[in-house]
């Protein structure tokens, strides 16, 4: 019975204290009353082999103690999917928090360049305590539920939830993540420019810089960038259009309207670093100014039919059915 | 996938019914290996694994007495129902019953149905075959 005492011993390890000894005795009986019935039917002791698998038909050790657990789960079925929505938001906002100090990092930084792979590198770290801590919360939360009202859970109504939202006026979150990271892309890049022009013109820029008007708006544009990343994140947590958040929209376009003419009137959009120097550099530089007053004129107008027709839709009726279509259609 | 998926089926269906079957053969006096054995012939295999403990669990929720006496020269547990688990057997048992027979009745319209479906699918056929006639 060599085999025997060897898994009780095993399963002792894993047993609560108190319990051990009574569970164990228990056991043992139940596995030699079962050998002895198998010996009874073969008329011979059992073999070492046979007893191994009688011994197996109960399971490993760990297997066999944690069915005697008191529990089976540190979060259980009831408060999980709480767990789960908490955890989900609680990523996220700790997520995006972190990335803003990043991006602020990378802004204030006198070296914006060399700043920008620690800053977003720094940004995943957050993930760990922040799914540790809420998970030690539930764990905690479950241990003492019985003694623990959750208020929200219980005291509901059908009138305290959120107002119907229409599908038109849903926006997909996928959206929102996407203008988040392709706008705070934009914002890491526009303010390496002055730093390191490379990264705009290339090997040309040993030659050719931006004129004196994207000085004058360097700032405002990263504002304008940092004001739709603000209003993605809010609609990434409420992902739906209200009057208000239609309204701050319009504002924005209208303000990147407003910074698209003043680029448009201040010309010389391109200089070179070094002076003009000879004609055919100052021709080459005029080709290049003219393009860029022809994407700006592009621009102007593209922008400008966009806020009007989102001016007549606002102004009409900020949520009509027309307004709905229309964004739906332009989101599609 | 769907082998799998009507195991576990299976096992939530049968996860219920252990503890009315568990109760229902306590009624008379058996010890954890003979309970087993006794649940298996009459056709209510399970394992030892899921068995002692569920006997520790129904025991400390007074569902369940139980007392050490020696039989055959071996001291073995022996366990009972105790008056609270009779009580409480005799409401699952009801329990139980009206979940079987509302199942039956929801099976049986459910037959009626089909029948009345063929019966009409049929007559349409035979109709269409007087037409063509």
């Amino acid at each position: 019975m060599d085999l025997l005492e060897r898994y009780l011993q095993s399963i002792r390890t894993f047993l609560p204290r108190k319990a051990q000894d009574d569970i164990l005795r228990e056991l043992s009986e139940n596995i030699l009353s079962q050998m002895e019935e198998k010996e009874a039917e073969l008329g011979r002791p059992l073999t070492e082999a046979e007893q191994e698998e009688v011994i197996k038909q109960h399971g490993h050790p760990i297997v066999v103690a944690a069915r005697y657990g008191r529990r089976q789960y540190l979060i259980g079925p009831g408060l999980f999917p709480i767990y789960w929505l908490t955890l989900k938001i609680a990523l996220l906002a700790a997520l995006a928090v972190r990335f803003i100090v990043a991006i602020v990092t990378v802004l204030v930084s006198a070296d914006p360049v060399h700043q920008i792979l620690p800053a977003l590198l720094a940004v995943p770290l957050v993930v760990i305590p922040v799914f540790a801590w809420i998970t030690v919360a539930f764990v905690a939360f479950e241990f003492f539920s019985p003694r623990v009202n959750l208020r929200c859970i219980t005291k509901w109504s059908p009138r305290s939830l959120p107002a119907l939202v229409k599908r038109s006026d849903v926006i997909p979150r996928a959206d929102s993540v996407a203008q988040i990271i392709m706008g705070s892309a934009f914002v890491i890049w526009w303010q390496c420019i002055p730093a390191a022009p490379y990264l705009l013109f290339g090997p040309a820029a040993a030659a050719i810089g931006l004129g004196p008007v994207w000085t004058r708006l360097h700032w405002p544009i990263i504002l304008l960038a940092l004001a739709g990343i603000v209003l993605a994140s809010v609609n990434l947590s409420s992902p739906h259009w209200t009057a208000a958040r239609t309204r701050v929209r319009l504002a924005l376009r209208a303000a990147g309207f407003v910074l698209v003419v003043i680029l448009v009137r201040a010309g010389n959009w391109i200089v070179m670093v070094d002076g003009v120097g000879d004609p055919a550099r100052y021709n080459a530089l005029q080709i290049v100014n003219q393009i860029s007053f022809y994407c700006l004129v592009c621009a102007l107008v593209i922008m400008g039919l966009q806020l009007a027709w989102e001016c007549v839709n606002q102004f009409r009726d900020p949520l009509s059915p027309r307004a709905q279509r229309w964004y739906a259609l332009r989101r599609s | 996938m769907n082998d799998d998926l009507f195991e576990n089926l299976r096992l939530e269906l049968r996860r219920g019914c252990l503890i009315l079957a568990v109760l229902a053969q306590l009624r008379a006096e058996h010890y954890g290996y003979t309970l087993r054995k006794a649940l298996a012939d009459d056709g209510m295999a399970i394992d030892e694994g899921t068995l002692y403990p569920l006997l520790r669990r129904l025991e400390t929720q007074g569902l369940l007495v139980s007392e050490w006496r020696e039989q055959d020269k071996r001291n073995k547990r022996f366990y009972r129902v105790s008056a609270a688990g009779a009580q409480i057997l005799e409401q699952l048992l009801r329990e139980w019953r009206s979940i079987n027979s509302s199942l039956d009745r929801i099976l049986s319209s459910g037959e009626e149905i089909r029948e009345t479906d063929q019966i009409s699918s049929a007559r349409k056929t035979a109709t269409v075959s007087n037409v063509e006639a």
